[in-house]
């Protein structure tokens, strides 16, 4: 154990490369048990395994490993790449440590967070498998109702069992999912006119952001009885604090996931240069939007083009945060500091053939005509307590209930100063038609599923119920207050 | 998982003042085990490891003077301890501790278990102040004694629950409206493999 550096003052920034997750390979047919029919519903899956299991993970050269819940044994777990049109079965294995003492509980649950899936395959907080045991997810990976605007996104998963989201998840259990089409093609020499050639391959780079706190020995530190969720002092991508990566002269595209439990970010270039985001939640926006800095809260993601071959070689170019927070309730200021998230060295050369094309796509309108009802879901705090609409969370009883085939309008509150909360929908991406009675800026006008709310704010949503039945979670992403029951459920009926 | 390039870069002058190293935090122990105070209950002197043992708890912070959230807050445990039946004393205990450690009496106590006819296996206790304080603190719960002299101390009606033996430790507002809801995440946190309710 390297314990001097930490005598010494604290852990250096910028001394580990930043790791990037690989891709999960397919797993053969022939090496899963046999699909039931439905699995076969969108045509033959390509198979995937998610084996949840404990394994080292080093936060920082200068510290000693510390033990994760992982899945497949990396820390964030591996990037799962769909194909739109070609539907998945994910294989989920339990095999955390039974015997386990302390924090979270090794009864977990798997949500594909973003993605278009029936609610048995979303994940329901108390579909929880126990060590030992293991189920299939079906991931149809289809366009609702053929919608000619493209769905491909940057999606998550992670753990949502009841009651110990915020540990698990901070144990570890997340990782991402790029999803791809013709048009997000995931290869910027494709000779297809429909591709938009976006950055691929090495220059298409996952940026999973986190907090953490850690003890002296490297294991973690997590205050089971925090209410507000809990904020950490160590920055982490993908894993590292405060990593380094080398990058050429030419476009990048970065895939933001802010997987932190309360913290939010603002990102922004070390010497101010601008960048363009190209997607949000539910996939990219109809043009790229040149921004300076970029607002990122739980669960939500973002994805930008940075070109580096704006800059000469040798420039380093830090990613800051901006954003001051104390503790989980929300921001304590915004613009006064300037935390380094990361380290950009660009120290080489590269051809370029990637685009950054003026339009990406035709995104589908709100068709206000299919509203069948208004609804107001308000976020607050109560007897001391997180609520959804004056209620805890009950998964007998849903918030109310909604029709297949229709789209309604709901009006989403945070009446209080005090807190912020990321307002999330399982199943259904939505669009934000107002955010406090004004057109929404234009990162936030693509399909979206987690909407921070500060105090005060109130959004107005559009959101279509198009295939699936069943229970929509809807929940504060703030897992400290999504565990201490800010999470109701919508029952959408056939 | 693969890192592109292991030598760290020499950092320009112009970011020098990004390099400063973050500390590790030396943070007080989160909750682990329930701090072993000494707990008068209504039945006798004990401390809470003993009383404790390898169950579950449920604990409540409460007073019997309490015309505020206790009330409701006994209501809902009792159904609770009524639905998990004989796992109560058995493999769970509940402990109603006070938080008016300056007015409660073995008698209140005494008196408080009997009107609710309390079954075995829950026990209403009190301790001493300076034990109080640190209790609460390992909980994060907010307890104040009111201004006035009517002697109400404001709290919240979250209960705890967990296990030494797990080392899990979750609260619930005890103003849920299902008692189900409220013994399903007890069970689930304290049993862990044995739960099997799934909804």
């Amino acid at each position: 154990m390297k314990s001097s550096p930490l005598q010494a003052g604290g852990l250096k920034p910028f001394v580990d490369a930043l790791p990037v997750p690989g891709r999960l390979a397919e797993t053969p047919m022939s090496a899963i048990p046999a699909l039931a029919p439905r699995y076969y519903s969108y045509g033959t899956p390509k198979c995937y395994t998610l084996r949840e299991h404990e394994a080292f993970h080093q936060f920082h050269r200068d510290l000693p490993p510390t033990l994760m819940w992982t899945y497949n044994g990396t820390f964030p777990g591996p990037i799962i790449a769909h194909r739109l049109g070609t539907p998945a079965a994910v294989r989920r294995i339990n095999d955390l440590n039974p015997n386990y003492r302390g924090f979270g509980i090794v009864e977990t649950v798997l949500h594909n967070h973003g993605g278009w899936q029936s609610p048995e395959d979303d994940g329901w907080p108390m579909d929880f498998i126990h060590p030992g045991e293991e189920r299939m997810y079906l991931i149809p990976n289809q366009v609702p109702d053929n919608d000619r605007s493209h769905w491909a996104s940057t999606v998550w998963y992670h753990d949502h069992v009841a009651d110990h989201t915020a540990g698990n998840v901070y144990h570890g259990l997340a990782g991402m999912v790029n999803q791809f089409d013709d048009v997000d093609s995931d290869n910027e020499n494709d000779t297809n006119p429909l591709a938009l050639r976006l950055p691929s391959g090495a220059y298409d780079v996952p940026l999973v952001l986190h907090d953490y706190i850690l003890n002296r020995d490297g294991s973690l530190y997590f205050d089971q009885m925090e209410d507000a969720g809990q904020v950490g002092n160590l920055f982490c991508v993908n894993g590292k604090v405060q990593p380094y990566l080398n990058v050429a002269r030419r476009k990048y595209r970065f895939r933001f996931l802010c997987a932190s439990q309360a913290r939010h970010f603002r990102l922004k270039l070390s010497n101010g240069a601008s960048f363009h985001v190209i997607a949000s939640d539910g996939g990219l926006l109809e043009a790229p939007v040149e921004v300076k800095n970029l607002y990122i809260v739980p669960g939500e993601r973002y994805e930008i083009i940075v070109d580096f071959s704006k800059f000469p070689l040798g420039t380093q170019l830090a990613l800051i945060n901006d954003v001051d927070q104390k503790d989980g309730n929300k921001p304590a200021n915004i613009g006064r500091v300037a935390i380094p998230m990361m380290l950009f060295v660009i120290n080489r050369d590269a051809p370029d053939p990637s685009r950054l094309p003026a339009k990406l796509q035709s995104i589908t309108p709100p068709d206000l005509s299919k509203v069948v009802a208004t609804r107001t879901i308000k976020f607050h705090r109560s007897k001391g307590a997180w609520m959804i609409n004056d209620r805890f969370w009950n998964p007998d009883v849903p918030l109310f209930r909604c029709r297949l085939g229709t789209a309604e309008r709901w009006i989403v509150t945070n009446g209080s100063g005090g807190w912020d909360h990321p307002f999330h929908v399982h199943v259904e991406n939505y669009q934000v038609l107002k955010r406090n009675g004004k057109t929404p800026p234009l990162i936030e006008r693509g399909r979206k599923d987690i909407m921070n709310l500060a105090g005060g704010d109130s959004i107005e949503i559009f959101i279509q119920f198009h295939r699936y039945a069943g229970r929509y979670t809807v929940h504060c992403h703030n897992t400290g207050h999504e565990d201490l029951a800010m999470m109701g459920w919508v029952d959408v009926q056939p | 998982m693969f890192s592109p390039d292991d030598t760290p870069p020499v950092l320009s002058p112009e970011l020098r003042h990004f390099a400063t190293p973050t500390p590790i935090n030396d943070l007080e122990q989160v909750i682990d085990r329930l701090v072993d105070i000494s707990l008068q209950t209504h039945i006798g002197a004990t401390r809470m490891s003993k009383l404790i043992g390898n169950k579950g708890i449920i604990l409540q912070l409460f007073y019997t003077r309490c015309t505020g959230v206790c009330p409701g807050t006994t209501a809902m445990l009792k159904t609770v301890a009524k639905q998990l039946g004989p796992r109560i004393g058995k493999d769970i205990v509940v402990l109603s501790l006070s938080l008016d450690a300056e007015r409660e009496t073995l008698a209140d106590l005494k008196r408080f278990a009997e009107k609710h006819r309390l079954p075995t296996g829950w026990y209403t206790a009190s301790c001493s102040k300076a034990d109080l304080e640190t209790l609460v603190r390992q909980l994060r719960l907010s307890v104040t004694a009111s201004k006035g002299s009517d002697g109400t101390i404001k709290h919240a009606s979250q209960i705890v629950y967990g296990s030494n033996v797990s080392g899990r430790w979750r609260m619930i507002n005890a103003e849920l409206p299902k008692p189900e809801l409220i013994r399903d995440m007890i069970e689930l946190t304290i049993d862990g493999l044995a739960y099997k309710r799934r909804r």
